[in-house]
């Protein structure tokens, strides 16, 4: 079911690559407890990217391909999950391209087991490669100003900060530093990944001025996947809607001082 | 197309398989994997397209990684 | 996204006239200013190694138009002069030159870079705006900073007023500071002359875009900006608007909200009174116990002086350390020593 369209405000789309997206969601397909769960989200959000990942066929089960669940014109972002270096995960990108999946990758170089935190080192090496090679590279990093405009001169085509460790739920733990990101990063989007457990953290994400937003636990392991995906489109649009009508800033209580500017108003020779 | 009967064993998805003879890169992937298109062959390390699969034919002691898609953040 | 305002919000709060607006302005500028540079104010002062200058700025006293004596200091002269500075506790100096390629040449430079070096631990540079490779050449000698104003971003008040020499091209100016960044100098100062342009607001905004721009192109370069503001010069006026006391302290609170991290300097063109009270209000620089003539500190004798612009606040270092410090503020004289190879 298609959300309500909002007239009132018109808003610029969102420009990847090469390609123009009218929505900001970005779907993880992972976890979902069924195949029949992802089709319904998808479509219930009108997610127009979805990441994928690329294992090894269990060629004990027959199970149905995932692509049959995802509908026609939505874009494939492969991921390089599994990818503990630079290496691997150009070698699944490129395995990606063979399958047939297109050149939109998601580059997540994890080397760590127990925070599942990125390696931007490995991740800026992988991007200057696989953009050369005409991958359109989104890279899964951490909020670190100089890796993201490392990664802006190697070609990628969006920056993807994490919001919080991955699975975890815990919202926009990396607040201050993304901040930093959106000010100062203004040639790719950036898109918020990991850690967003709630339609109002993605609406807060968006509310901080961040191009879009990737979430895949809070929805794959929702009861209702479907109506969680939904909430977090219209979430993601308030947000956005939110940033474009400029948002005061939230002021701090003026402090009770003595006024710095009264002499201004003295009249006397000292003052022109 | 079996070529001849001779049993071998490879190495597939990190897994030992014994073929009892040498199969093409095509029929062991028709054989062993449901249909879908979105299937990539590693064989040695090289990614061997579609088109090749035919011809292609597999021997004692290779790695064949055989990937697709799933689901995935 | 942009971290900035937009012009017209700049506008607005240059027009509006309100008290509570403007302390308000002031309260959050003192309380940035605190929170990234604590209450420290950093004194350097100027010396001006030579009046000689090929360009014609027609608001400026050492214009190459003026019938004013001209000279340039010798290696000698400029260690007098120094040692006169550095015996007031100056260990920031600027050096200053009028804009001639000819007469104080990049060897020139270089030789009063050599000379200082044995005085101050920190030098700056304020003298015509140079190529890369020669900005290169000077952070090899030693120079940590380089201030050049654009004056005016408003191209056609420029041309009015620059009309011939070096400065006369807009252009090469407006590239200055990118090329002092290329050529690896660490500190840079830009600013505008206000009141030269009617069109204060523009001016503003440009110099803004500018400072923006720079940051994000060189992030490892630490800004300044200064504001002086135009005075006249035997007796004539060339403000196009006047920029009163109230739109001063504005700009300046403005700036720090705006740049939180960037220094603002204050010159002593400015009375004491109104620099005692910026000093509170973000203003992270200021020359003290100045002098604007070449040779004015121990060398020409006063009544023969020609100052680049007169001097309102007259105090000496101390003096001003003084009334720092008993205004809880923390006078820094340099920030950092140099290391002998």
């Amino acid at each position: 079911m298609k959300t309500q369209p909002i007239d009132i405000i018109e808003d610029t789309p969102l420009i990847i690559g090469k390609k123009a997206f009218s929505s900001r969601f970005l779907l993880g397909t992972g976890k979902f407890k069924s195949k029949d769960n992802l089709s319904d989200a998808i479509r219930s959000s009108d997610a127009q990217i979805v990441t994928v990942a690329l294992r090894r066929i269990d060629l004990e089960r027959h199970e149905d391909n995932i692509i049959e669940y995802i509908p026609e014109n939505v874009t494939f972002l492969t991921n390089t999950s599994g990818a503990r270096n630079a290496d691997e995960a150009i070698r699944i990108a490129r395995l990606a391209k063979a399958a047939g999946c297109g050149t939109w990758i998601k580059i997540e170089v994890i080397n760590d087991s127990k925070y599942l935190l990125p390696d931007n080192n490995e991740t800026i090496k992988a991007t200057a490669i696989l953009a050369d090679e005409g991958f359109t590279v989104l890279p899964y990093m951490y909020p670190d100003l100089y890796a993201a405009r490392e990664l802006v001169k190697a070609g990628a085509a969006a920056v993807m900060p994490l919001g919080s460790c991955i699975g975890t739920n815990q919202g926009l733990k990396a607040k201050e530093f993304i901040q930093i990101l959106i000010n100062e990063i203004d040639e790719v989007p950036i898109i918020i990944d990991a850690g967003i457990g709630a339609p109002s953290q993605a609406a807060e994400a968006m509310e901080m001025g961040a191009d879009g937003v990737l979430a895949n636990t809070a929805i794959a392991t929702a009861e209702k996947p479907a109506l969680m995906a939904k909430a977090f489109a219209q979430a993601i649009l308030a947000g956005r809607l939110a940033y474009l009508s400029k948002l005061p800033p939230a002021k701090e209580a003026a402090e009770a001082s003595s006024p710095l500017t009264g002499f201004l108003y003295e009249h006397h020779d000292n003052v022109r | 197309m079996v070529y001849y009967e001779i049993p071998m064993r490879i190495h597939v998805n990190g897994r030992i398989s014994e073929l009892n003879s040498s199969y093409s890169l095509h029929d062991f992937i028709t054989h062993s994997a449901k249909k879908n298109d979105f299937i990539v062959a590693e064989l040695n390390g090289h990614i061997i397209k579609k088109p090749d699969w035919e011809t292609t034919r597999l021997n004692e002691g290779d790695t064949l990684e055989l990937v697709t898609l799933y689901g995935g953040g | 996204m942009n971290t900035m305002i937009t012009f017209d919000e700049l506008n607005r709060i240059l027009e509006n006239d309100s008290p509570r607006r403007l302390e308000q302005l002031a309260q959050d500028a003192k309380r940035i200013k605190e929170q990234y540079f604590g209450r420290t104010i950093s004194l350097y002062a100027p010396l001006y190694l030579s009046n000689f200058c090929s360009s014609h700025c027609t608001y400026c006293g050492f214009h190459s138009k003026n019938r004013i004596k001209r000279f340039k200091l010798t290696l000698e002269q400029m260690r007098q002069e120094m040692r006169f500075l550095a015996g007031e506790r100056i260990e920031s100096i600027l050096l200053l030159t009028g804009e001639s390629y000819s007469v104080t040449p990049l060897s020139y430079l270089k030789e009063a870079v050599e000379v200082a070096k044995d005085f101050f631990p920190s030098i700056s540079l304020e003298v015509h705006p140079m190529q890369a490779i020669e900005y290169r050449s000077l952070f090899d000698a030693g120079v940590d900073g380089v201030t050049v104003y654009q004056e005016t971003y408003d191209k056609e008040r420029y041309k009015q007023v620059h009309l011939s020499g070096i400065k006369a091209d807009y252009d090469f100016r407006l590239q200055a500071p990118e090329r002092a960044a290329q050529g690896g100098i660490r500190q840079i100062s830009m600013g505008i002359l206000l009141g030269l342009s009617a069109n204060l607001g523009e001016d503003l905004y440009a110099l803004f875009q500018h400072v923006r721009t720079m940051e994000k192109k060189y992030p490892g370069v630490e800004y300044s900006v200064s504001y002086p503001r135009i005075r006249p010069i035997k007796g004539e006026d060339f403000a196009q608007c006047d920029v009163d006391d109230k739109r001063f302290i504005k700009i300046i609170c403005l700036t720090r909200i705006l740049f939180p991290r960037i220094g603002i300097n204050l010159s002593t063109r400015e009375r004491s009174a109104l620099r005692d009270r910026a000093m509170e209000l973000g203003v992270t620089k200021m020359s003290a116990g100045s002098n604007t003539s070449v040779g004015g500190y121990t060398i020409e004798a006063p009544e023969d002086q020609n100052p680049q612009f007169d001097i309102e606040d007259r105090r000496t270092v101390q003096d001003v350390i003084r009334i720092l410090k008993e205004r809880k503020l923390d006078p820094v004289l340099t920030e950092w020593r140099r290391i002998e190879d």
